[in-house]
């Protein structure tokens, strides 16, 4: 499940301007976000182990769902920042991967 | 030639207690230990394992706290043949990263985060270095915010994280659970003022979870327990915000003074409150009820935090500001409401008892006794008789580091039995292992074993008799 943001207050407030799935088969899956104007993105994704289309967390609000972010951007006792996991999208593709550890 | 510090230290002050604070670069193979004292008693065998933190240092420099170093599991076997020592380190997320990098990355109690550690959950920064107890078949390494380390009895390698329930993954689980003479396990995990209550079988398979709200958000180490009630002991060390080392995110109010809760264990909705004064604490003993239904415990108390926050930063780095100590007291809860404290004046830390008794009206308490001013660590063994409220200890000299020693049955009776523990030996360089008739602990060890090397001080353990 992947969201993606295109502000700093979208980041901190949950609000996605995309939000997507694709199945996790294999090593690799690709996801396309049309129609965005270039400018800065950030990308936050977690794996739905369990297919309920949320991300759990433990009853003390951690997450128990593998995570990953933009730029490799690492959580530091919650989601990374906005500035370190923000990237350049546009004009044309852009690709940018998201690798979970 | 320029020594390394330790090395430098060690040729000016041959009995240094800096060597209870020394890396150990790798784990220890098996290797027996020599019978320096006494003689085995024919009816003394089994299994002491050991946790504490045994790696400080990296290239970039030492963690900044004593309670942050790499969890390091001993396992001190004593049978017919001899006594034999093995250690190995917990394999934890934090010390691969840390490996990897050469260098303190994860946050923790006293030591703030290097860069580049990702911290998706507590897990990731466990460093599963407090305590090690067994559940059934079954080793669990403990810390006290994140989830028990399954290892290998045998080998002591780690088989992973021990997750409790699925949907209860990374959930903090103290180091100092309790164990009731049902066979059941207790344990809380703390989170500001949340709390869950974790209810195991004898086994180590989860029963019950119960969240419960506390009143304040003290930094809890340790709770106590008496056949029917949780005592939850909320000391004026409270959180407050965010910081980048827990003791930074802890304020001292001594002025709340201490508050205990009471939970009945039947309803957990009933529960009362007492006031006593203001102390702080890591580690309290088994509780109990009376028969007029106060309930007493003992604590290992200290007048402010000054150890956690001045002393222990400073132990890896090897210097040792003085201060006041820990006391032993005995708190009492009434029924009519009133709580009270009662120091006892002698030096006090690691409280163990006969867990035949655990929860139940009980005489004993030992203890890690007999403090120096000059160095950190005890230097003897002390049995507390709370009925006669009389001191008796063991003093080992000034070249031991004494460490704690846990009580093993052998005789119907409440402490009849063996005192099992370890002394870090300054003198010898190496760690000793020791064994006293726990109702003449002033007789000395009635056998003592010397390992080939010393090992850092250590924390908590779980003596495993054979049968």
């Amino acid at each position: 499940m992947i969201s993606m943001f295109d502000s700093a207050e979208g980041w901190g407030t949950g609000r996605p301007v995309g939000v997507g799935a694709v199945p996790a088969v294999g090593e690799r899956a690709n996801l396309s976000f049309e129609a965005l104007p270039p400018g800065r993105y950030a990308v936050r994704a977690f794996h739905d182990l369990n297919g309920d289309g949320k991300m759990n967390s433990n009853a003390f609000g951690v997450p128990i769902e593998p995570v990953a972010s933009s730029n490799g951007a690492e959580p530091r006792f919650g989601p990374p920042q906005w500035a370190e996991a923000a990237f350049n999208a546009g004009p044309g593709e852009t690709r940018h991967p998201i690798t979970f550890r | 030639m320029l020594l390394p510090p330790e090395q430098a230290l060690a040729a000016v002050c041959p009995s240094d207690w800096r060597l209870g604070f020394r890396d150990v670069e790798a784990d220890i193979p098996s290797a027996p230990m020599r019978l320096v004292h006494g003689r085995r008693p024919e009816c003394f065998a089994g299994r002491l394992y050991r946790n504490g933190p045994g790696r400080f240092r990296r290239a970039s420099g030492p963690v900044a706290h004593w309670f942050d170093g790499d969890g390091l599991v001993r396992r001190f076997e004593v049978d017919e043949q001899g006594a034999s020592l093995s250690a190995r380190f917990v394999d934890t997320a934090k010390r691969r990263a840390e490996e990897r990098a050469g260098a303190i990355l994860a946050p923790g109690f006293g030591t703030p985060s290097g860069s580049g550690i990702r911290v998706a959950n507590p897990d990731d920064v466990n460093a599963a270095n407090t305590n090690v107890i067994v559940a059934g078949d079954e080793l669990w390494a403990l810390w006290e915010a994140g989830s028990p380390v399954l290892l290998d009895p045998e080998t002591l390698a780690t088989k992973g994280l021990k997750t409790l329930r699925d949907d209860l993954a990374h959930m903090p689980f103290l180091a100092h659970p309790r164990f009731d003479t049902n066979g059941q396990i207790w344990s809380l995990g703390i989170s500001g003022t949340r709390a869950i209550l974790w209810r195991l079988d004898a086994r180590g398979r989860l029963l019950e979870t119960r969240l419960i709200e506390l009143p304040r958000a003290s930094y809890i180490h340790d709770f106590s327990a008496t056949e029917n009630y949780f005592v939850i002991v909320l000391q004026p060390w409270v959180f407050e915000g965010h910081g980048p080392t827990i003791v930074s995110a802890l304020s001292w109010k001594p002025e709340l003074g201490t508050q205990i809760l009471v939970l009945e264990k039947a309803n957990l909705t009933r529960r009362r409150s007492f006031e006593v004064p203001a102390f702080s604490f890591f580690h309290l003993g088994d509780a109990w009820e009376e028969r007029d239904g106060t309930i007493r415990l003992d604590a290992c108390i200290e007048e402010s935090p000054h150890f956690a926050v001045e002393a222990a930063l400073d132990l890896p780095r090897g210097v040792y500001p003085r201060g006041p100590v820990a006391q032993l007291a005995m708190i009492s809860l009434g029924r009519n409401g009133s709580g009270s404290l009662r120091p006892v004046s002698v030096g006090a830390e690691f409280p163990k008892s006969d867990p035949r008794w655990a929860g139940r009206a009980r005489r004993y308490s030992v203890r890690a006794a007999l403090f120096d001013s000059e160095r950190p660590i005890a230097r003897g063994v002390g049995v507390y008789d709370w009925k006669r409220d009389v001191s008796a200890a063991y003093d080992f000299g000034a070249d031991h580091l004494v460490e704690e020693f846990v009580f093993s049955p052998n005789g119907s009776r409440e402490f009849e039995g063996w005192l099992v523990g370890t002394t870090v030996n300054l003198k010898a360089e190496a760690t000793e292992l020791h064994v006293f008739e726990a109702r003449n602990v002033t007789d000395g060890p009635v056998a003592s074993w010397r390992a080939g090397t010393a090992l850092p001080v250590a924390f908590h353990g779980t003596f495993v008799a054979s049968s």
